[in-house]
């Protein structure tokens, strides 16, 4: 793992800052007191941090809420502000505004209120989120890194941004019938560790289900849109975006000719075991996401990938 | 007993496909037929053979692969070949120069993964090739120099400029 770890140092010490896809700062203040955009946004948190607004800006990377809910390409002032299409083939939905603006964004939602968004996919006045928004993996959070998530979210400068209508059909727009797709295929509750794995693995386990809902794209669906539990993580031609989602199970027809190495490398970077890069919804989750975990977080993702069962299913 | 209304019947059906929909696809390869190209400096050629042309690119591709892939194992996990970094370095400056003329108006085809959006907004298209030929060139640069940290950040640049073109031009 020492190319890793250097890969890390060097991005802490050596980082340029005009990258596309990563121009983190590492030394951006820590414990943004929101007084500098810049700094929320480039702030690459911490996990081991003591304070609950660095280890909610590291969640809100690894749970991915930055690559849904911000625009590509948007001013900095833009950051969290919405407007993100999240394409289906039966319409677009647009990730919201979830800055603490009061009037568009969520800057008046007491913590209760957003626990409840995260963990019953509800929002303040009751009404059933569409489960594009991955609250199906979310549930599973602890509460204290729902806490966190939120202690981040205050801080991040309200933008006076109305939120972009999904471009569904009329019969879609209608809330009340999400309860029945809830009832089939969306379950609350909280991660369970596994006692009998050690601590790296229940790590892994954790990020990958709960936060960095890995599974929400590289699972087949069933017909009522809920996860095939069969073919958890063993891919789909039919993904979230129109294209193939490969397995990334340790099957031979998927990850299992990748070695540990080769696994956090693309995720930290995108590249493949053959010099190639990642593209589609993957190369976003990676430069918005992924890239900013430290090395041993990646490295428990992994472990936790190579103990699943391998599982049969080509995708071309 | 009063009945459902059946507008309301009908919305709780529908939004189960919408919910299950969001997840299945549509190909919008499919749309595009091959079609002859008509390459400036080929006027008068008819039907100009679009397998080479996509064969040509695909392969430069993964020649340039293959150079990030042993630059990679040199810089990033101390594989002992210090002294050959340059070759890669040179190579992949030389083999990125020209990436939008690889990508001709009509070479779309079967078996090519190249994006439709590539035609439609050639510009983006080109000014994303013109960031990694020029990161290409800037990694070449760094390695004549050999200075390790120059060139694994020099690295870096680039291989996030494959993938930032990728993510929005590459199926
Ligand atoms: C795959 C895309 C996606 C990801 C990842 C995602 N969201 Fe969302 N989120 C959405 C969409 C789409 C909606 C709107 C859902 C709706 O209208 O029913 C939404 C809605 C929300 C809402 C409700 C906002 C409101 O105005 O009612 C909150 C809060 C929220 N997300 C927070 C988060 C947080 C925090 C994360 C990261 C831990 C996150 N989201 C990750 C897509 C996403
Ligand atoms: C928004 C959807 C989405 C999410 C979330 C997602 N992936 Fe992916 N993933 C993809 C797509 C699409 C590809 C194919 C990328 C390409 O074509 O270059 C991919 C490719 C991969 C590959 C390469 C496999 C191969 O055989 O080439 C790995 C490994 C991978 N993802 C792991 C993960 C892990 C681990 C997570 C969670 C941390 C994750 N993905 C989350 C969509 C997603
Ligand atoms: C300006 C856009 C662009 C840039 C920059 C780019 N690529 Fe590509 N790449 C593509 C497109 C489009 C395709 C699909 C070509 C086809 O199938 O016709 C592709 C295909 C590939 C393939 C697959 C070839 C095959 O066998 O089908 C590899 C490997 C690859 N690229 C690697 C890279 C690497 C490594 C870099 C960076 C050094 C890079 N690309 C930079 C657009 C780009």
């Amino acid at each position: 793992m020492g190319g890793v770890v250097g890969l890390g140092v060097l991005l802490i010490t050596a980082w340029g800052g005009d990258s596309v896809a990563r121009a983190h700062s590492p030394t951006a203040p820590a414990g943004v007191q929101g007084d500098t955009l810049v700094g929320v946004v480039e702030l690459r948190g911490d996990p081991e941090s003591d304070d609950p607004v660095m280890r909610g800006a590291y969640l809100a990377r690894a749970g991915n809420c930055v690559t849904c809910h911000t625009e590509e390409d948007a001013a900095e002032e833009l950051f969290l502000a919405g407007g993100k299409p999240i394409e289906t083939p039966f319409g677009v939905f647009y990730g919201t505004n979830i800055t603490s603006n009061p009037e568009h964004g969520i800057g008046d939602w007491s913590e209760e209120d957003f626990a409840r968004a995260m963990r019953e996919g509800r929002a303040p006045d009751g009404s059933h989120y569409y489960p594009s928004f991955p609250y199906a993996a979310f549930t599973k959070m602890t509460d204290s890194d729902i806490s966190d998530l939120y202690a981040f979210l205050r801080e991040v400068p309200g933008v006076d941004r109305e939120n972009i209508p999904h471009d569904i059909p009329w019969y879609a727009g209608f809330r009340g019938s999400l309860a029945l797709w809830k009832m089939m295929n969306f379950e609350e509750g909280r991660f369970e560790p596994d006692p009998d794995r050690d601590e790296q693995w229940n790590r892994g386990a954790y990020l990958t289900r709960a936060v960095t809902h890995c599974a929400e794209c590289h699972s087949p669906r069933t017909l009522s849109g809920g996860i095939d539990e069969g073919l958890r993580y063993a891919g789909t031609s039919d993904g979230p975006d129109g294209g193939s989602v490969p397995n990334i199970t340790p099957h031979e027809t998927g990850i299992g000719g990748w070695s540990a190495r080769h696994l956090v490398r693309y995720l930290e970077f995108g590249m493949d075991p053959d010099g190639d890069f990642a593209g589609g919804s993957m190369a976003d989750v990676i430069s918005e996401g992924t890239s900013y975990l430290t090395g041993e977080d990646l490295a428990a993702i992994v472990d936790y990938l190579s103990s699943l069962d391998p599982i049969e299913n080509e995708i071309d | 007993m009063r009945s459902v209304p059946l507008s309301l019947t009908l919305a709780a059906g529908l939004v189960f496909l919408v919910v299950a929909a969001g997840f299945t696809a549509v190909d919008s390869r499919a749309a595009h037929d091959p079609s002859p190209v008509g390459l400036p400096g080929f006027a008068g050629v008819q039907n100009l053979d679009v397998e080479a042309l996509v064969d040509h690119r695909q392969g430069v591709m993964r020649a340039v692969s293959g150079h990030m892939a042993a630059s990679a194992a040199i810089l990033l996990d101390g594989a002992p070949f210090e002294d050959r970094i340059s070759l890669h370095g040179t190579a992949l400056a030389g083999l990125l120069t020209d990436i939008p003329d690889l990508f001709p108006e009509g070479s779309a085809h079967d078996e090519s993964d190249a994006r439709p959006e590539i035609w439609e907004d050639f510009g983006t298209f080109t000014d994303r090739g013109q960031d990694t030929m020029e990161r290409a060139a800037a990694f070449g640069e760094a390695t004549q120099g050999g200075n390790q940290a120059e060139m694994t950040q020099a690295f870096i640049a680039l291989g996030d400029s494959c993938g930032a073109c990728h993510d929005s031009f590459r199926f």
